[in-house]
C-alpha cells in the first residue's frame, strides 16, 4: 500500500438502528499534515472518529483502517492509543478532584511506557517528584502552558481543552483526533490551541481536526475532508479552498448570505435592569456583576459583547434566577418583577439557553419529545394530568423548525449529534414561548446550514415581537445579528454601541476596559 | 458484537419482554414459587397466596414512599422509623386523647408528611445530605416513639374497628385493597401527572430541569412530604393490623423499602421507575421472605439469601441497561 498516508480509513460504513451514520466513507490523513474535517450536525463526523479511536470498536461496523501500510483494528480506546491514535472528545471530561499532572497520567501514574523495558519499579507509591517533572518536560516540549500542579477545578474551559491535549499527547500518537475543540474556547485560546497544534505538526504528528468554523479551516489545515449525510462529498487541498464551495459541498445547496436581513421595527422597552450587582461566591467583598444595567424592546436583538470572564454569563443567570441578586432591579413591560428561581422567570415569560450544554443539557434518559415539553408541561396538560397524545404535536414543529437530524421525535436524546442536541435544548427553551428569550452563546457546535436557521429564527422571534439578548463569542455573529450591543468588561458595562458604531475595533476597546481605578475609589468609600 | 446482532434479530419479542423493567421481576417470582411448592406441596393454595398478597402491604406503603424520593434522585433513610412514630402518634390519639377514627388517621398521616417535610427542607432548601439528614430523623422518631409509647402498646380498641379488620372481603384484608388502590394512584401520579413528569425529569437530570424552569427544590421537597406520608401509611397498617401502636413496629423498614424499590426497577440514580415495577418487587422480596420462613430456613441463613436475590436483581438490571445500551450501538 501507498506509504504516503500515515492512516488510511476504507470505505467506512456504520449504522445505528434507523440511522446510517457513515456511508462507504474514505479518510486518508498524510504524515504530518493537520486534516480538517467538517460537515453539518450528524453529518457522521464523530462516529467516523470514534472508530478510529476504538470507542466503537472493530467489527461493529464495516470498512478497514489502515495505520501506516497495516491494518488495525481497535478494539478499545486504550487499544487505539497503544496503536498510536490520539483521541480528544468533543466534551471535555477532566477529572476534578486531581492536579493537571495526574490527570494527564492517570492511566500511567508510575510512569512505566516511560521506564527502560524489564526495569519495571516494583514500588506501589506514585513518585511524584517523577510524574510532575516528566509532566512539566510534556507541557514545555508541546508549549502548552498549565502548571502541572494546578488544581484542575480551578482552570478556565480552554485551560482544561489543552488538558484534554495534553493528556492525548502524553500517549505520543502519531495521529491526533480533536473534535470540535475550539467550540468552547475565547479567541485568545483558540490562537495557543492553534500554535500547539502548529508545533505537533513540526514534529510529525499529523492531526485530524473537527470544527464548524471555516475560518479556522483556511487557516489551520492542509486538506480539507467534507462529510454530508454519512457520505464523503469532497477533499480540497490548502490551494483549491474556496469558501462558497465548501458550504454548498456541506450543506448540499447555495447560501447566499450567512447572516440573513431583519428590518422588522424596534417597539417599546419591555425588559430592563437597574444596578444587577451579584457577589462573588468565593471571595469576599469583590463583585461577579457590578451595577448592570441595560434595556431590551420589543422586536430587538441585544448583543452582550466582552471577552469570556466579562460576567455576560452571569449577568443572564442572575436573570433567569439561577444566581442571588446583591442588589438591582428587573422590570418587565414598566413593572418590577421578582426571580428568586427559573420557574420564576419562566412564568414571567423569560427563557434561557445556557452555553453550558454539557452541565444544563438534556435529559438523557428521555427521548426528544419529552425534552422539549418539559419547559412546559402545562401546554400539554388537563388540570394537572398530562396528555401524552398532546405531547407529540407539541413538539413537532419546533422539531421541524429546527431541522433537529433524528430519525423520530421517539429518539433518545443521548444519540443526537452534539450539535443536534443544542438544537434541543434551544427547542426547550421556545416551547415556554418567552416574551424575553436569552441565548448563551446558541449557535455553539452548530453547523453553518442550521446556524444561518437559527439566525432566521432569531429573526422570527424578532417579527413577532419578542425581545432578544444574546451573547457570543463569534464576533462576526454578533455584530451581524445584534440591533445594538452593550459591551461589558470585568462585570461591568464599558459601553453601549448602535449598530452603526458597531464595529470590532470599537468593541475590542470596551471589551479590554479596566475598572481598576473605581473599585479602589468605591473600596475607599466604602471604609 | 456480531454474535449479539444476530442474537438481537432472532430474539426480538422475547429480548423486548426480557428488557421491560418490570417483566423481569415475575421470573424470580415464578423460581421462587415452584421451589416452595416442591418442598411443601400445599403452598399453592389460596391459605398462603392470600397471606402472601395481605402480608406484603406494609413494606409495600414504604416502598412506595420511598420509590418516589429515590426517583427524585435523593435517598430516605427514615420511612421506617417516620412510620413506626406516625402509628404511635395514632395509638396515642385514640387510647389516651379520645379522639375518633378520622382524627387519629389523620393525625397518623400528618405526622408522617412533617417529618418528611424536615427532611426535604433539610436537604432542598439547607443543602444537607439526604442520606445523613434521613439517618438523623431516623433516630428522632425511632427515640420520640419509644419515649411517647412509654414503651407500651397503645391499643385502639377504643376506634371500635375490630370487627372490621377482621373482615376479609374476597379472603383478603381490605388493606389489601387500599394497597392495590394506593398503586394505582401511584401508576397515574408518576405517569400521568405533570408532578409526575417533573420529579422524573429532575431525577434524570437536575440541573437541566432547573434550566427548563423547574422548581427542583420544590419537586423534591414534595417527594419527601409524600414519602414521609406513605411511610405512615405504613405505620397504619401495622396499627390497624395489631389493633394496637407499637414502638417495636417497622424497624429495618427502610432497608427493605430500599431494596424493594432496587427489585422494581426504580433507577438509583433517578429519573425512571413505574409504580407496577414497585408492586412486584414488593412481593418478590416478601414472596421470598415468606417461603423463607414457612420452610423453615434459619434466619441467619435467610439474611444471607435476601442478601443475595438484592445483588442479583441490580446485576439483572446492569445487565439489561447494557442490553438495552448495546440496542442503540
Ligand atoms: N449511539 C447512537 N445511536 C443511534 N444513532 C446515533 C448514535 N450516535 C450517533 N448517532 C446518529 O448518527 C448520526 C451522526 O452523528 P455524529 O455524532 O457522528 O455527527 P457529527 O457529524 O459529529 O455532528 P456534530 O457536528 O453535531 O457533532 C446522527 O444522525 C446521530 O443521530
Ligand atoms: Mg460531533
Amino acid at each position: 500500500m501507498e506509504t504516503n498516508y500515515v492512516l488510511e480509513a476504507v470505505n467506512i460504513t456504520k449504522r445505528f438502528p434507523g440511522v446510517l451514520a457513515n456511508d462507504a466513507v474514505c479518510l486518508n490523513v498524510k504524515y504530518g499534515e493537520v486534516l480538517g474535517l467538517i460537515g453539518e450536525n450528524g453529518a457522521g463526523k464523530s462516529t467516523l472518529l470514534k472508530m478510529l479511536n476504538g470507542i466503537y470498536p472493530s467489527g461493529s461496523y464495516e470498512g478497514s483502517l489502515v495505520l501506516e501500510g497495516t491494518e488495525i483494528k481497535p478494539s478499545s480506546p486504550l487499544d487505539a492509543i497503544r496503536q498510536g491514535i490520539g483521541y480528544v472528545p468533543q466534551e471535555t471530561n477532566v477529572l476534578k478532584n486531581f492536579s493537571v499532572a495526574e490527570n494527564i497520567y492517570m492511566s500511567n501514574l508510575r510512569l512505566e511506557s516511560l521506564q527502560v523495558q524489564g526495569r519495571h519499579s516494583k514500588n506501589p507509591f506514585v513518585d511524584f517528584g517523577k510524574l510532575y517533572q516528566a509532566c512539566t518536560e510534556l507541557l514545555k516540549d508541546n508549549k502548552i502552558d498549565l502548571d502541572p500542579k494546578a488544581d484542575v477545578r480551578k482552570l478556565s474551559v480552554g485551560q482544561q481543552q489543552m488538558l484534554m491535549i495534553a493528556r492525548a499527547l502524553a500517549t505520543k500518537p502519531k495521529v491526533l483526533i480533536l473534535d470540535e475543540p475550539t467550540t468552547s474556547l475565547s479567541a485568545s485560546d483558540v490562537e495557543s490551541l492553534f500554535e500547539v497544534v502548529r508545533n505537533l505538526k513540526e514534529h510529525g504528528t499529523s492531526i485530524i481536526f473537527v470544527t464548524h468554523k471555516l475560518e479556522e479551516i483556511l487557516e489551520l489545515t492542509d486538506r480539507v475532508t467534507i462529510l454530508r449525510d454519512g457520505r464523503n462529498i469532497s477533499t480540497y487541498k490548502k490551494a483549491e479552498y474556496d469558501t462558497m464551495r465548501i458550504i454548498a459541498d456541506m450543506i448540499g445547496r447555495q447560501m447566499s448570505d450567512l447572516y440573513p436581513t431583519r428590518d422588522n421595527p424596534v417597539g417599546e422597552e419591555i425588559f430592563r435592569v437597574e444596578g444587577l450587582t451579584v457577589e462573588h461566591p468565593y471571595i469576599a467583598n469583590r463583585d461577579l456583576i457590578h451595577e448592570v444595567s441595560f434595556s431590551v424592546h420589543s422586536g430587538e436583538v441585544l448583543g452582550l459583547g466582552g471577552l469570556v470572564g466579562a460576567g455576560r454569563s452571569e449577568v443572564c443567570s442572575a436573570i433567569y434566577g439561577m444566581m442571588p441578586l446583591k442588589s438591582g432591579k428587573i422590570f418587565l413591560d414598566q413593572k418590577e418583577i421578582h426571580i428568586r428561581t427559573t420557574e420564576d422567570a419562566v412564568r414571567h415569560g423569560i427563557s434561557m439557553v445556557s452555553e453550558d450544554r454539557k452541565r444544563y443539557g438534556l435529559n438523557f434518559s428521555w427521548d426528544i419529545q419529552k425534552n422539549i415539553v418539559i419547559s412546559n408541561l402545562k401546554a400539554v396538560s388537563h388540570a394537572c394530568f398530562v396528555l401524552r397524545q398532546k405531547i407529540r404535536g407539541r413538539a413537532e414543529p419546533y422539531f421541524q423548525d429546527l431541522r433537529i437530524k433524528a430519525p423520530s421525535l421517539n429518539t433518545r436524546v443521548a444519540t443526537l449529534s452534539g450539535g443536534n442536541q443544542q438544537k434541543v435544548v434551544i427547542a426547550r427553551a421556545l416551547n415556554t414561548e418567552p416574551k424575553v428569550i436569552i441565548l448563551d452563546e446558541p449557535t455553539k457546535g452548530i453547523d453553518v446550514g442550521s446556524k444561518n436557521e437559527i439566525y432566521q429564527l432569531i429573526n422570527q422571534l424578532s417579527a413577532t415581537g419578542a425581545a432578544i439578548i444574546i451573547i457570543s463569542s463569534d464576533l462576526p455573529e454578533l455584530i451581524a445579528m445584534s440591533d445594538r450591543m452593550v459591551i461589558m468588561a470585568e462585570g461591568r458595562v464599558a459601553g453601549e454601541l448602535q449598530k452603526d458604531e458597531a464595529k470590532e475595533i470599537r468593541i475590542m476597546q470596551l471589551a479590554t476596559k479596566t475598572f481598576r481605578n473605581e473599585e479602589k475609589r468605591e473600596q475607599q468609600a466604602a471604609v | 458484537m456480531m454474535r449479539l446482532k444476530e442474537r438481537n434479530e432472532r430474539s426480538g419479542l422475547g429480548l423486548k419482554l426480557l428488557l421491560t423493567p418490570e417483566f423481569g421481576i415475575l421470573i424470580p417470582i415464578l423460581i421462587v414459587c415452584v421451589i416452595t411448592t416442591i418442598l411443601k406441596p400445599n403452598f399453592l393454595t389460596w391459605k398462603y397466596i392470600s397471606s402472601i398478597l395481605v402480608g406484603s402491604v406494609f413494606i409495600g406503603a414504604a416502598t412506595m414512599g420511598e420509590s418516589l424520593v429515590i426517583m427524585a434522585g435523593e435517598i430516605d433513610l427514615s420511612v421506617g422509623m417516620n412510620g413506626c412514630l406516625a402509628g404511635v402518634m395514632c395509638g396515642i390519639a385514640a387510647s389516651q386523647w379520645g379522639l375518633g377514627l378520622v382524627p387519629c388517621v389523620l393525625i397518623c398521616l400528618l405526622t408522617g408528611a412533617v417529618v418528611g417535610a424536615l427532611n426535604g427542607v433539610c436537604v432542598c432548601y439547607l443543602g444537607l445530605s439526604s442520606w445523613i439528614t434521613t439517618l438523623a430523623t431516623q433516630f428522632i422518631c425511632q427515640g420520640l416513639a419509644v419515649t411517647i409509647s412509654q414503651g407500651e402498646p397503645q391499643s385502639i380498641a377504643s376506634l371500635g374497628l375490630s370487627s372490621v379488620t377482621r373482615a376479609k372481603p374476597l379472603g383478603l384484608s381490605w388493606l389489601f385493597f387500599v394497597f392495590v388502590l394506593l398503586i394505582v394512584l401511584l401508576d397515574v401520579l408518576i405517569r400521568r401527572t405533570r408532578y409526575g413528569y417533573s420529579l422524573r425529569s429532575v431525577g434524570g437530570n437536575q440541573e437541566a430541569s432547573v434550566m427548563a424552569g423547574l422548581n427542583a427544590r420544590r419537586i423534591k421537597l414534595i417527594a419527601f412530604i409524600l414519602a414521609g406520608t406513605f411511610a405512615a401509611v405504613g405505620g397504619l397498617f401495622d396499627t390497624l393490623n395489631a389493633g394496637a401502636a407499637n414502638a417495636a413496629f417497622g424497624s429495618g423498614r427502610e432497608f427493605r423499602a430500599i431494596i424493594c424499590c432496587a427489585i422494581g426497577g426504580i433507577s438509583m440514580t433517578g429519573g425512571a421507575g413505574s409504580a407496577f415495577g414497585i408492586a412486584l418487587g414488593v412481593l418478590l422480596f416478601h414472596t421470598l421472605w415468606y417461603c423463607l420462613r414457612i420452610l423453615d430456613v434459619n434466619t441467619n441463613l435467610q439474611l444471607v439469601l435476601i442478601g443475595l436475590i438484592l445483588v442479583l436483581s441490580v446485576i439483572m438490571d446492569i445487565q439489561r441497561k447494557r442490553l438495552e445500551a448495546r440496542k442503540l450501538v
